[in-house]
């Protein structure tokens, strides 16, 4: 199955005619990406990264019945859902001046690279949450996601210039956030 | 300067590829809401229609005296299938209306 949405869309539009079959194979292929990018934005939080997933595919469940063929990607409707719950999160969190410290789950491989693999990944989501939430929007989405402007400036409801803007300060800001860190995490100088 | 933003690309790819363990409870909590909200699907409904003119060949006027969940039954029965879900918010059974609907609209015809 290649990466366009047209078979995701066949697949909603088949659960919502009662496909069960459909709706396993959403969960399979939506659910790891936009976990993958909730736990991100939520600075690794993986425990309310689960509840916003569900969350949002909930939502994409209660639409199937109304869904207009070619009206959208599954993909641009969802982010944005994903992206809202998160940032409802993430204020709450301001408010209450709380933000969870991110450490590796128990249970992790422990091979000296994987463990390794693990730190620079816990590194690069504490770092992620120092950017300001539009910018660690744009970087996930572009470079981990692996969207193209266009897609991203659809999702984020800017124009295209302004998400290159956004990721290229965002990935600046990055290297210096993790600049002190390239002996801890194993990069050469 | 070079070798900041190859470390940083090195992060995203391995970000890229990281599988984000899914942990099996949130598969399973998406799915049990996916069963829960899915549409019934269509071949499970009984839709009753009746035929535009109304029974009989009489028109709208003779189901005036109907009480209202017969008369919205009928409309419903004589409407896209489309509006019933509209109006009811989901598809809909006739057992789930008046489960002796048509013996008591042609009584009621015929009174």
């Amino acid at each position: 199955m290649d990466g366009s949405d047209a078979p995701y869309e066949v697949l909603l539009l088949a659960y919502g005619r009662g496909d069960s079959q459909a709706a396993r194979e959403l969960t399979r292929r939506l659910v790891p990406r936009m976990f993958g990018y909730a736990t991100r934005l939520l600075g690794g939080d993986r425990a309310e990264a689960e509840d916003v997933t569900q969350e949002a595919m909930l939502r994409l469940w209660r639409a199937a019945p109304g869904w207009r063929v070619g009206e959208a990607k599954i993909t641009t409707w969802l982010y944005p859902v994903v992206t809202n719950l998160c940032m409802d999160r993430l204020r709450r969190r301001k408010r209450h001046g709380d933000w969870p410290e991110t450490e590796p789950e128990d249970g992790q491989p422990t091979t000296v690279e994987a463990i390794q693999q693990t730190e620079r990944l816990t590194a690069l989501d504490q770092a992620l949450g120092h950017l300001p939430d539009r910018q660690r929007q744009a970087v996930v989405l572009r470079h981990i996601e692996g969207l193209s402007n266009p897609e991203i400036a659809l999702i984020m409801e800017i124009g295209v210039e302004a998400v290159e803007s956004l990721t290229a300060r965002g990935k600046r800001a990055l290297s210096d956030l993790l600049a002190g860190r390239k002996e801890e995490l194993g990069y050469d100088e | 300067m070079t070798n900041k933003r190859t470390d940083i690309d090195s992060l995203f790819d391995i970000a890229r590829f990281d599988a984000t363990a899914v942990p099996d409870r949130l598969l399973q909590r998406v799915l049990v809401d996916a069963e829960r909200e899915m549409p019934t699907p269509a071949s499970e409904q009984i839709i009753v229609r009746a035929p535009k003119r109304g029974f009989f060949g009489l028109g709208w006027a003779s189901f005036a005296g109907l009480a209202g969940s017969a008369v919205v039954g009928v409309t419903i029965g004589m409407s896209n299938p489309d509006f019933s879900d509209n109006l009811m918010g989901e598809s809909y059974s006739i057992s789930d209306l008046m489960p002796d609907f048509g013996v008591d609209l042609t009584d009621e015809v015929a009174g």
